[in-house]
């Protein structure tokens, strides 16, 4: 079990460290650095000031040192396009992808636990072929372009919904149904199968011998067990949720670290794209880490 | 899921599925072909006839049976070598992920000890890469291209080819041929490439396909996001981002190539569930 922690973190860190390597050395490596960090119309001094400032004449391996000192003390450089420290402009943003991907894995949990159950406990029938479709299709379309087709129907003709920004529940509505969809097709088939598993299973049969009604026997004891692996996997889906985020920010006009990174490339607002990346790495590691930490809560199997 | 399970399937899953794979013959055929086909130039300008609707829609007209965009580009002859760029970057990144993903997989599996765990740990952490930013960050660095998107996506992919290879040679490398071939004096590069890959190509025909069309929708985002193929080449991706501001006036030049996606990755992903059905039961659960 400490091994199996100690692996975790070590996983966790990699990635953290490949990410800032690989963001650090496309910084440096193309182009001018003082071209991508400093606005175009800097003077000669400036540009001076600034090569000395952050020891760009130094070796590469030096200024990644002093990078990370630096990104880890959340000193990631001022925003090219506001002038504001680009972990502020981050961390604002941050809250709203949170609360748009937790409502985006809570529509996809409300579509994929009935569909993957009823498709496991009927299989081979209409049900199961509709949720095997479901999740083919979900796993189909782009969700971008999906985006744009519920603006066009429920926003542009029927005028129920928004089409863009933030405000009430109703803004949620739409962009939480995308993201949803998108990632419940794993979720359906990865729950059938282990449904599957489950009811074939003796204490499944034992239940059933006991004379407990069918639909206590799956949504009750079936359900519970099959749910572990889909746990697991959902820790996974989030990391997940939060980058196809970007896009379906960008399409709703969501204010959120998607839309910011987004927007930082068109601007090529390099220090606040540098900084969303990295904290957007950081969340996906943590909260894989998470899961894997709560792992052991659900299935006791695991527990030392 | 365990074996008697699997031989439970349905089936209704077992036929040929004749439209998904009609689909994707066509879809190749077209990327192929997409240069005699094609009614117009995909980049040949008409303002007098921009924003066009398709021939179904009052004032469409045979010229351009699915319109023309806001420059009056054809839309049809767009999505047509539009199918060439998405599949092209898929088959690129497929080669570059499924040829280093199968070799470091097989090393993995059959070295074992730390150069497995050294590889394995390396593909977890590819796999918890978060590619769409990363291809943001080479937008703004060294600028949007093909190649760099089939790299971004070469990236991802190579782990999941590792991990499956390394499960499959895992399983076959402890078999009596394997043994024998050994005593026999063969060496693990011979072994590997004689007896090993021949009983993983099913698993890898099987990934190949279902990873194709994963490859099409996010090199897709990606151009929609402006960090893929840039413009004006005739990506589906780039078409749905430029048909967005005229969405309410002109809806088909972001709808159309957004159902040719549709289709296409649909297609490619029947296909490659009824592939791992015929083929490879242990991928089930895949």
């Amino acid at each position: 079990m400490v091994s199996a922690i100690a692996s975790r973190l070590l996983q966790a860190f990699l990635t953290l460290l490949l990410t800032s390597v690989v963001v650090f050395v496309l910084a440096r490596t193309s182009g001018n650095p003082v071209d991508l960090v400093l606005p175009a119309e800097a003077t000669p001094a400036e540009r001076q000031a600034f090569i000395e400032r952050n020891g760009f004449d130094r070796p590469l391996p030096v200024q990644y040192a002093v990078f990370i000192t630096g990104a880890l003390q959340g000193d990631f450089g001022i925003s090219i396009r506001t002038r504001q420290p680009a972990v502020d402009l981050v961390m604002q943003r941050l809250p709203r992808t949170l609360a748009l991907a937790t409502v985006g894995l809570l529509v996809a949990l409300a579509i994929s636990v009935p569909v993957g159950v009823m498709a496991a406990a009927y299989r081979g029938s209409g049900w199961d072929r509709f949720g095997q479709s479901f999740a083919l299709l979900g796993q189909s379309v782009p969700a971008f372009w999906l985006g744009i087709i519920l603006i066009l129907v429920f926003s542009i003709h029927l005028k129920w919904l928004p089409s863009s920004g933030v405000g009430g529940w109703r803004n949620y509505v739409l962009p939480a149904i995308v993201l949803g969809w998108s990632i419940s097709a794993g979720i359906v088939r990865l729950l059938r199968s282990s449904m599957l598993d489950v009811l074939g299973t003796e204490f499944v049969k034992l239940a059933r011998a006991k004379g407990l009604s069918e639909r206590r026997v799956v949504w009750k004891h079936a359900l519970r067990n099959a749910l572990i692996p889909v746990v697991t996997f959902i820790g996974f889906m989030y990391g997940v949720i939060i980058a196809s985020a970007v896009v379906v920010e960008v399409v709703f006009g969501w204010p959120g670290l998607g839309y910011l990174a987004y927007e930082s490339t068109l601007w090529r607002d390099f220090p606040v794209l540098q900084c969303a990346v990295l904290v957007y790495t950081a969340i996906i590691v943590g909260i894989n880490l998470l899961v894997d930490a709560c792992y052991g809560l659900i299935d006791p199997r695991v527990r030392v | 899921m365990s074996a008697a399970t699997g031989a439970l399937a349905p089936a209704s899953r077992r036929h040929l599925p004749w439209v998904a794979l009609i689909i994707v013959a066509a879809s190749v055929l077209i990327a192929v072909t997409a240069g005699l086909i094609a009614p117009h130039d995909p980049e040949a300008i008409d303002p007098i006839n921009a924003e066009l609707p398709p021939v179904f829609l009052d004032g469409g007209a045979w010229t351009y049976p699915l319109g023309t965009d806001r420059l009056g580009r054809d839309v049809l002859s767009r999505i047509l070598f539009g199918a060439r760029l998405s599949l092209g970057v898929a088959a690129v990144a497929l080669l570059i992920g499924g040829l280093v993903g199968t070799a470091l997989g097989v090393i993995a599996g059959y070295r074992g000890g730390w150069v497995d765990a050294l590889i394995m740990r390396l593909a977890d952490t590819f796999l918890a890469f978060p590619s769409v930013l990363i291809a943001l960050v080479l937008a703004v660095t060294v600028g949007p291209s093909f190649w760099v998107v089939a790299l971004v996506l070469g990236l991802v992919l190579w782990a999941r080819f590792a991990r499956l290879v390394r499960g499959e040679v895992l399983a076959w490398k402890v078999r009596d041929f394997i043994a024998l071939a050994r005593v026999a004096g063969a060496r693990g590069p011979y072994i590997a490439i004689h007896h090993l890959l021949p009983n993983v190509v099913n698993s890898l025909v099987v990934l190949c396909t279902l990873q194709v069309g994963w490859a099409i929708v996010v090199e897709a985002s990606l151009t929609f996001l402006g960090a893929g193929i840039p413009p004006p080449a005739p990506t589906w991706g780039g078409m749905v981002a430029e048909g967005l501001d005229f969405i309410e006036t002109a809806w088909w030049i972001s709808v159309m190539p957004g159902v040719a996606i549709l289709l296409v990755v649909f297609a490619f992903n029947v296909v490659g569930d009824w592939l791992r059905d015929r083929l490879d039961p242990q991928l089930r659960a895949v």
